[in-house]
């Protein structure tokens, strides 16, 4: 499943990034999220807008788009 | 001796810096706050510390990520304090690695052990220490705890070199090894050269390329070799290979390192959070936030304060002064330029110092607070219809306070493009020189809907920003726009970095006024004074008069085709607060009370707001210009964007004036 | 009479100076007011021109650079 198809509160840790592009990936890999960390999602800002993350007990800002392409599992 | 400071964003270098060094630079809490390097002496006098902007890897992305790079590879510094996010170690290890690989000395400061105390993360220091071979030194920066360590640390005369390699399995090494054998005529450390070059860093290779005795094309190919042999084998990039070798060995070691309690409480944070990023209350909050900064600057303490001052000034203090100089038989001449010049132009604008403190109050609390990053992920749908990110709107924040810091801060955007259009278009954004112009109207015409008068201008600054925007992205290279914003958690704002950034942007303020606009005053008062018919003269007989009067019907069908507004406006340009100190002087008349009086006989309330919305977008102040030829880095888009300004604060008054007209205002 | 002229040579001469000295500032692109005007100024690649902070000295409208 998609990072964006969680409900708000969610669980679930990453799969695979490799959808962004390069430039996303590496602000991701940046801030310490790769494939194995758990994530959660925390809300959805309305009319597409961003979402907000939490990842390692920080929080992060992440345009829905990017986010589809992050396939996570749920735990 | 000279250190640098380096770490992730937001982890508080220039907290630490300003404790180390005694002096005061701008901080706060959010990504991005320092875009350009800080050099300092260190207390004791024992060196230089070199403040640079936050990041997470040497690898840079942005522009002001790009200053830190290129700084190292200059190969000035003597030694090296990395600033470490206790609460966040595993993510800023990364860089912490990079740097032991950089191999000069290093110390860490391990930064907010407090915060991840209170989080349930205990961090065994001396066995991080042991670890990584380094010395780790816990602080507290934002209140000075433990920095004294740090001081002490320096005074000694050896640095610990720290031996700390990591093991990047046969291939990489070898083509290290490789590599390494190629860099011999380098001064930095072949093996840290070698990684950032297997890593793909840009700046490093730019250098490299400078250097004419290496064989470039050789390492190219190595590079490539190995690029495809690790695709083959572990089907990921050379970079993330690399990068999850340093994650591994990264967790290994805070395994040994942390112990982290089961803290699953909701913090403060997340209580804020879920009500200012609320799906529909976002905008709204941030609006209502505005709308009381500006109720309280204007409404409840600005402006009595200042309308007392302003009675001070044209009572009182000239009474005095008028008696002091009579006492000493000045010259009429002298007792028109102090009294109708100096203190009717220069108190003009001091007058609104109580205004500015009040405001700058605000702006500090929200820099200082957390709520900034928030803004940029209310903000970030909106901007994108615009073709911006919400990043770009931190920037458009901070040119509230002045453009200048304000276009250097689009130094954190990552792309070109959208960093570029925020610069362009962050000279419409409302500084506080500007709100002495709206404090002189508003307080005049509009005085209980002050601060919706003033908040309706600032929103239309921001409107006008976003449309231009989009017109521009019109004529730019598409990009994939990318907008990731780290949300740092809520702080209580400190009291002395409140105190201290409220009180330099203040002084910075009467500095101002007290110098080049008295200069500028000095000036106005001369050629209203003096005329083709001598001294003295009727004012509209003036040099002043003659020379404006041209420029008047240029504006008069904006409504106000006055030879007093033109001569405003154009000393406006110095910097906007001249258009008060000048308007002071050509309104003053002897015994005709304020400044305020006789304004509002000279405008109707429809031209007062056109006035306004003039003086809001019609140039960038003289400053400003510079420092945006140093981020657009052509004279031609410099003065196009000083043109377009020109342009829209024409179009949009002569709409506003004429509409209004039709409406019967 | 004298005092007239000592005010009238002090203020024009203030004034003088106060002018050249912002114009001069404002070519490196620098707000009066605002808390950048501590920091250096620098153009990528171009390292040189560092502006050297001294701890409690207020007065640093002038750069010195290294």
């Amino acid at each position: 499943m998609i990072l964006t198809e969680l409900k708000k509160g969610e669980k679930a840790t990453i799969l695979n990034l490799s959808g962004t592009t390069e430039l996303v990936q590496q602000r991701l890999l940046d801030l310490g999220i790769t494939e194995g960390e758990e994530v959660c999602y925390k809300c959805a800002l309305p009319f597409g807008g961003p979402c907000m993350l939490e990842v390692c007990g920080q929080c992060i800002g992440l345009r829905r788009r990017e986010a589809k392409e992050i396939q996570v599992v749920r735990t | 001796m000279e250190v640098a400071l380096l770490g992730n964003p937001n982890t508080g270098k220039t907290s630490l810096f300003n404790e180390l060094t005694g002096s005061y630079e701008y901080v706060g809490n959010w990504t991005g706050v320092t875009v350009d390097k800080k050099v300092g002496t260190l207390k004791k006098q024992i060196g230089q510390l070199i403040d640079l902007p936050g990041v997470y890897a040497l690898n840079p992305i942005s522009k002001d990520e790009g200053i830190a790079s290129q700084y190292l590879l200059e190969n000035r510094c003597t030694s090296t304090l990395n600033i470490v996010d206790a609460s966040g170690l595993s993510r800023n290890l990364h860089l912490t690695i990079q740097l032991l690989e950089f191999g000069k000395p290093l110390v860490i400061g391990l930064n907010m052990v407090d915060v991840a105390k209170s989080r349930g993360i205990a961090i065994d220091v001396h066995q991080l220490s042991e670890e990584l071979n380094v010395p780790v030194l816990p602080i507290i920066a934002r209140t000075g705890k433990g920095c004294r360590d740090i001081l002490d640390y320096f005074s000694l005369e050896n640095q610990h070199v720290s031996h700390f390699s990591i093991d990047y399995g046969e291939k990489i090494e070898k083509a290290i090894e490789n590599i390494s054998d190629l860099l011999h005529e380098e001064q930095l450390n072949h093996r840290w050269l070698a990684l950032q070059l297997l890593q793909g860093n840009q700046i490093v290779l730019d250098h490299i390329k400078t250097n004419k005795g290496i064989d470039l094309e050789r390492i190219q190919r190595i590079i490539q070799e190995l690029d495809k042999q690790i695709e083959e084998v572990e089907k990921c990039s050379l970079a993330r290979a690399i990068y999850s070798k340093r994650k591994q060995i990264i967790n290994d070691i805070l395994e040994k390192v942390i112990t982290k309690e089961k803290n699953s409480d909701r913090t403060f944070t997340d209580i804020i959070d879920s009500i200012v990023t609320n799906k529909f209350l976002g905008i709204p909050i941030f609006l209502s936030i505005m709308y009381f900064i500006f109720h309280m600057t204007f409404n409840w303490i600005g402006t009595p304060v200042s309308d007392w001052l302003d009675g001070f000034f044209s009572g009182s203090l000239s009474e005095w002064i008028g008696q002091g100089l009579q006492a000493v038989h000045a010259t009429p001449f002298i007792r028109a330029l102090i009294l109708n010049g100096l203190i009717a132009g220069v108190g003009g604008v001091i007058v609104f110092v109580p205004q500015m403190i009040v405001l700058f109050f605000f702006i500090s609390l929200i820099e200082d607070s957390g709520y900034m990053a928030r803004v940029a992920l209310v903000m970030d749908r909106i901007m994108q219809v615009a073709g911006l990110n919400g990043k770009s709107f931190i920037p458009l924040v901070i040119g509230f306070g002045c453009n200048i810091p304000g276009i250097m801060a689009s130094r954190s955007i990552e792309q070109p493009k959208e960093r570029l259009i925020t610069v362009l278009i962050t000279p419409l954004m409302s500084c506080s020189a500007r709100l002495a112009v709206y404090s002189l109207f508003a307080g005049a015409f509009f005085a209980e809907y002050q601060a919706l008068v003033v908040l309706s201008l600032y929103v239309l600054g921001v409107i006008l920003a976003l449309v231009m925007a989009k017109v521009f992205s019109f004529f730019l290279k598409h990009e994939h726009s990318v907008f990731i914003v780290e949300l740092p958690p809520y702080r209580v704002p400190n009291a002395k970095t409140l105190f201290r950034s409220t009180w330099d942007k203040s002084k910075g303020f009467v500095k101002k006024a007290t110098t080049f606009i008295l200069g500028g005053t000095v000036v106005i008062w001369l050629l209203s004074y003096a005329g083709p018919h001598g001294l003295n003269v009727n004012i509209d007989q003036s040099f002043l008069a003659l020379v404006c009067g041209y420029i008047a019907p240029l504006v008069a069908p904006l409504g106000f085709g006055t030879w007093q507004a033109g001569t405003a406006l154009v000393s406006g340009f110095l910097a906007k607060e001249a258009v008060v100190s000048t308007m002071s002087i050509v309104y003053h008349a002897p015994h005709s009370g304020t400044l305020t009086g006789v304004i509002s006989q000279a405008f109707t309330p429809l031209q007062a707001y056109t006035f306004m919305v003039f003086s809001l977008l019609y140039i960038p102040c003289l400053s400003t210009v510079p420092a945006i030829y140093k981020e657009v880095g052509t004279r031609k888009l410099t003065w196009f964007t000083v043109m377009y300004c020109v342009a829209l604060a024409y179009i949009v008054s002569l709409v506003i004036y004429q509409v209004g007209r039709l409406m019967g205002f | 009479m004298l005092f007239s002229y000592i005010f009238g040579i002090l203020i024009f001469g203030y004034a003088a100076l106060t002018i050249t000295r912002f114009i001069k500032k404002s070519r490196q692109g620098r707000c009066a007011a605002c808390a950048l005007q501590k920091a250096c100024e620098q153009k990528p690649n171009t390292c040189s021109n560092i502006v050297q902070i001294q701890k409690n000295e207020p007065q640093l409208i002038r750069n010195q650079h290294i």
